[in-house]
């Protein structure tokens, strides 16, 4: 039988209850956003965490599987290692491996990226007339790796319905249920 | 515990939990692992032309082409952990546009249960050698390196050089633009 | 349609507290010791998706033994007072008491 039981559990709760409710889903919303900003100040990347969307690194990386990052601006950036790059004109960051590097006496590189499932380098992939990326362009080394964690925010990201139905449900019992 | 579903939502949690503790023992198991291992590289013919770039400035770059032997046996690197390795070669050089250079020249995945006893002869390289400006001609001090990035089923991703490189020299004089090697 | 909801509700559901209690020993019993010897058992065949399947095992395993509510999950039923008459006020007050205690000693 189909009854809104959870209404019930709203009209039973009074003022109190209720700012407690409220209260206690802007902690659950802020610590997550204190840990994201604290994770930021630690590995020195915009974005810490960063979840593969694409193909392109396979059989290394397959879509969904999580990268953690680090961006320390004095560990230089070495031939072989894994960047996370923004390119102008694309809001999502690309994740590919580095396979050429000049860098001069002063300390500016310029470098070159490739994805290890693609057969041509990146220079297809980036803003037109730039042949090189810089030190500014990357948000973050991949450090750690962890696979398949990140398959919900695929799904997200492949039926945006599905991305306001689970948000507006974990919202909607964060707000109602009672322990 | 009282339905049905919060059983089932109780028991898949917990299973999850265990899960996530299996593997990051799985990565403690193989988190002490150097991955070194010896390598044997030699360098064959080596030939330096000056060529238009196309891929860049259009402008005449110095363009090596090189062929080289390489010898490893990487067998023993593989553990539980380890889901590919993702191999490549590397010359590095000084020039004097730029006082670091890393060209990557040949690169290649060995996945679990490949074969990861290399024998090459011979080999051309992959990728363009091409230097950023005219820094190859009579360069004395090339060092090819092969290294590995570790892929990992779960864990860290360490970069390491193989134990053995070679250094070689670029010849003095271009080779003409439309000889073969 | 009443019958066959009075045939739903035939099937038992419920399970007791201490029912309730064994069933939670029971599966996380039987996933720790899966987890264990998968991981034994993949650290010597050198293949970890081997543990995932051992762990797999447990889980359904597990679901099978404790999702349905077994008979061994009922056998201490909350010892509930009969139904009273309304009309005698003083001793009602007195069974509360008692199903309160009688409650806690079943926990």
């Amino acid at each position: 039988m189909m009854d809104f039981g959870f209404l019930d559990d709203v009209r039973r709760m009074n003022k109190r209850q209720l700012y407690y409710q409220v209260l206690n889903f802007a902690m659950i919303v802020s610590s997550a956003l204190m840990i994201w900003k604290g994770l930021m100040v630690v590995t020195g990347s915009e974005s810490p965490i960063v979840v593969v969307l694409s193909g392109s690194m396979e059989p290394a990386f397959h879509r969904g599987d999580l990268l953690f990052l680090t961006n320390y601006q004095e560990d230089p950036i070495r031939v072989g290692e894994i960047v996370v790059f923004k390119v102008e004109g694309r809001d999502i960051p690309i994740v590919h491996r580095v396979i050429k590097l000049h860098e001069k006496e002063d300390g500016t590189v310029k470098f070159l990226t490739k994805g290890d499932n693609n057969s041509v380098d990146d220079r297809g992939l980036y803003a037109p007339g730039q042949l090189w990326l810089h030190r500014k362009d990357v948000v973050g080394r991949a450090r750690g790796f962890v696979p398949y964690v990140g398959i919900v925010t695929i799904l997200m990201n492949d039926y945006p319905k599905f991305k306001y139905a689970i948000l507006a449900c974990l919202g909607a019992f964060v707000l109602i249920h009672r322990e | 515990m009282n339905t049905v579903l919060s059983r089932a939502n109780t028991i898949f949690a917990f299973t999850l939990s265990v899960m996530a503790g299996l593997t990051f023992c799985c990565f403690l198991t193989t988190s002490m692992n150097d991955h070194l291992s010896p390598i044997k590289i030699d360098v064959n013919k080596i030939i330096v032309k000056n060529v238009q770039d196309f891929s860049t400035t259009r402008d005449k770059n110095d363009l090596g082409f090189i062929t080289f032997d390489l010898q490893a046996d990487l067998q023993h690197l593989f553990n539980w952990n380890m889901k590919q390795l993702f191999l490549y070669l590397t010359a590095e050089y000084t020039t004097p546009n730029n006082k670091l250079n890393q060209v990557v020249l040949w690169d290649k995945i060995i996945r679990r249960g490949e074969n990861a006893r290399l024998d090459y002869r011979s080999l051309h390289s992959k990728y363009y050698f091409f230097d950023d400006g005219k820094g190859l001609r009579g360069n004395q001090n090339v060092t090819l390196t092969l290294s590995w990035n570790v892929i990992p089923n779960a864990g860290t991703l360490p970069r390491i050089s193989g134990v053995g490189s070679k250094t070689f020299q670029f010849p003095d004089e271009y080779t003409p633009g439309n000889a073969r090697i | 349609m009443d019958a066959i909801k009075e045939r739903l509700n035939a099937i038992p559901s419920h399970m007791d507290y201490k029912g309730q209690k064994l069933a939670e020993q029971i599966f996380q019993i039987i996933i720790i010791v899966f987890a264990v010897v998968g991981f034994a058992w993949g650290y010597v065949c050198e293949q970890f998706v081997q543990t995932v399947y051992i762990l797999v095992a447990g889980f359904i395993l597990s679901c099978l033994l404790t999702l349905p509510p077994w008979p061994i999950y009922r056998r201490h039923p909350l010892p509930w007072q009969k139904p009273r008459d309304d009309s005698k006020e003083i001793p009602q007050k007195e069974s509360k008491k008692a199903g309160g205690k009688k409650k806690e000693k079943s926990k």
